[in-house]
């Protein structure tokens, strides 16, 4: 956990110093008359300092006796990377693709590639969710979901 | 006679048919939700947000609450069945309850856990027409400088209950509130770290936070770890559904006691359900004659923590409907439901919007009378959906997250921010920060920064206002105190070794 704690920290630290650059930027003003920047770049400070707390007696700790991986083996990775692909592409996608149409091609490649499932299952799984869901949403709730180039 | 009156106008409301579905549709949800595990109520909420434009406030509130309570109601079955707890709050209900299924006793196990549930939710609803009338009246006097005071006494409490590390709780806080300053500022109108996305001007949205960090995050770190294959379920033979005469007289105590502990609990910050059903257990296994049989199958293990989350719920609502101070993640989440439905809590909210009020008083009682109707039956339909394989549960969950996130605003990009979010909560979890106090600073963080703001003008500058008002300065003393005790601990612990040494290298 030491080495995760120094990093975590330091990372935070960075988002800190971020935060607190914006709130110069947009001007502290003063605490009878607060400008947008103030409260900002206040706990952005307070957050730069403990941080660094963190980082300080994260240092002072011995090294662990036992380091836990901290990502997961190679055959467990790839279902994370590759739902995160897929997760991102449907937001991507959706507009130009339309509702039906990716909502049925993210399930197909979750459920295959991911979940690993036969392709029966796939293709029926996909099918009846995509259904589903489009009679949830625009049938009974009429949302307003995009259709791509197929009209769907 | 001002209660019965209240009362009857409670009931007024819950019985209408609408509010009644919308009450059923929520504890069926809820249920659904708390026998699943890996989607809470929080993440539920957070789902179920966008579909909630198209009711009206009343029956979007009356039906986020039931799934806020009828997920305690789906925990217990699975942790008695499976040994596997649905939610947090049932964690403790697995020691006992499934030690009961395995010696045939799970009906027995599972109506008791019903029947207390009922009886705490009760009690707690009775604790809460009681308690938030006189509540938001005294709440009416509060200033800008005590509801800044509230707030910090609020998060201090979430951030010293947290699990894990003081400090990054205290980060998560800081970096909810510098999030929450993302958009338009409330009080002098510029716009703040957008980044140049025209999406981002009314802020982060929290349902596309939560769904994120609850909703995504936990999925990504089932993939990482589990192996997605069925799950083993023990077939129990259910003998008798009913608890017996003699399961009823060793539950009568511990029901009574855990309906009175967990409504109070649940009124304050940092309490809840989870922490309700934990200690409950620890005093039943106190004051129990036996207490070596807790763990082997003991039904007073089973009966107080049940009915001591169940009687949390209500009394969680007591300072969120009052005060507008969310005391848990869910409040908070439920908080956000509030806000989208353009409904403010707060002490005007029982005078402004007396409907929403005990609309959803009134539809709690008669949410608990259908959990209790709805539970035991339907058993056998959620052991059924516990066996869909995580493989394509997962796939699903995605598709509602997807969904819920991109209909809020008919955005994409509020689907892109949603699963960056995913990722944060991902590797918050990773390296063990907590989401509570991050999502809690969130959603309050803009209120947070107007009360301060105007605290400050009102004393010119100086923060000496909050100490110079009786009820503010209570609130932030303590809060300074409960924040700073662990170093003060250390502190002491380290002196008393010290002394403790000196003492030693005397006598030698």
């Amino acid at each position: 956990m030491r080495d995760r704690d120094i990093i975590s920290s330091a990372l935070c630290i960075v988002v800190a110093i971020l935060f607190c650059a914006g709130g110069l930027k947009y001007g502290l003003g003063s605490f009878s008359r607060p400008e947008p920047g103030l409260y900002p770049f206040i706990l952005g400070l307070i957050f730069i300092g403990l941080s660094m707390a963190l980082l300080f007696t994260s240092l002072k700790k011995k090294q662990d006796a036992i380091r836990e991986r901290f990502f997961p083996p190679r055959e467990k990775a790839y279902r994370l990377v590759l739902s995160l692909v897929f997760l991102y592409a449907y937001g991507m996608a959706m507009d130009q693709l339309g509702y039906v149409v990716t909502t049925f091609f993210f399930l197909v490649g979750v459920l295959r590639f991911v979940g690993l499932q036969k392709w029966k299952t796939v293709l029926t799984t996909s099918f009846l969710a995509t259904l589903f869901s489009f009679l949830l949403f625009v049938t009974l709730l009429k949302s307003q979901l995009p259709k791509g180039p197929l009209g769907i | 006679m001002e209660f019965l009156q209240h009362l009857q106008y409670a009931f007024k409301i819950g019985l209408d048919p609408m509010n009644l579905l919308a009450a059923f549709m929520g504890c069926v949800f809820g249920t659904l939700v708390g026998v699943l595990p890996g989607l809470g109520p929080s993440a539920s909420i957070a789902l179920l947000l966008p579909v909630t434009y198209y009711f009206t406030p009343v029956q979007a509130i009356i039906m986020l609450s039931g799934i806020y309570y009828g997920a305690q109601y789906g925990g217990s079955t699975t942790s008695i069945l499976v040994n596997i707890p649905g939610e947090a709050s049932s964690v403790v209900t697995c020691l006992d309850g499934y030690q009961m299924a395995r010696k045939g006793r799970a009906g027995p196990a599972l109506g008791i856990s019903a029947f207390g549930s009922f009886i705490g939710g009760t009690v707690s609803i009775i604790v809460l027409m009681c308690l938030a009338p006189p509540l938001a009246r005294m709440a009416l006097r509060f200033g800008p400088p005590e509801m800044f005071s509230v707030m910090f006494f609020g998060f201090t409490m979430i951030i010293y209950l947290a699990k894990g590390s003081m400090i990054k709780s205290l980060m998560m806080a800081m970096l909810g509130l510098l999030f929450g300053c993302i958009g338009t500022d409330l009080f002098g109108g510029g716009i703040r770290y957008t980044l140049g996305i025209p999406q981002l001007t009314d802020g982060l949205d929290m349902v596309q936070v939560s769904m994120g960090l609850f909703g995504i995050s936990e999925v990504l770190l089932i993939l990482e770890e589990e192996d997605l294959g069925k799950k083993d379920i023990q077939r129990t033979r259910m003998r008798e559904l009913l608890p017996s005469r003699q399961d009823w007289k060793d539950s009568a105590k511990p029901i009574a006691r855990a309906s009175i502990l967990g409504s109070f609990l649940g009124t304050l910050p940092g309490g809840g359900p989870t922490i309700s059903s934990f200690i409950s257990y620890a005093i039943e296994k106190r004051l129990s004659k036996h207490p070596e049989r807790f763990g082997t199958g003991e039904i007073a293990g089973v009966a107080g923590p049940e009915t001591a989350n169940n009687a949390a719920c209500g009394g969680a609502f007591v300072p969120l409907l009052t005060l507008g101070i969310p005391t848990t993640v869910v409040m908070a989440v439920l908080l956000g439901g509030f806000m989208i439905k353009g409904v403010t809590p707060g002490p005007f909210l029982i005078t402004k919007s007396p409907e929403i009020f005990w609309g959803v008083v009134g539809s709690m009682y008669f949410g608990n009378v259908m959990l209790l109707v709805l539970n035991l039956p339907l058993i056998g339909i959620w052991v059924r959906i516990l066996k869909i394989p995580y493989a394509i549960l997962f796939s699903l969950i995605f598709l509602f997250c997807l969904v819920g996130s991109y209909i809020l605003n008919n955005n994409r990009t509020d689907v892109l921010i949603m699963v960056t979010f995913g990722v944060i909560g991902y590797l918050m979890k990773k390296f063990e920060y907590p989401a509570a106090p991050l999502i809690l600073a969130l959603i309050l963080g803009p209120q947070f920064e107007k009360y301060l703001g105007q605290s400050l003008i009102m004393g010119e500058g100086s923060p000496v206002i909050f100490f110079s008002r009786p009820i503010s300065s209570i609130l932030l003393i303590v809060a300074i105190l409960l924040l700073v005790s662990p170093l003060l601990l250390r502190w002491g612990r380290e002196q008393r070794s010290r002394l403790s040494e000196e003492s030693g290298d005397d006598l030698a």
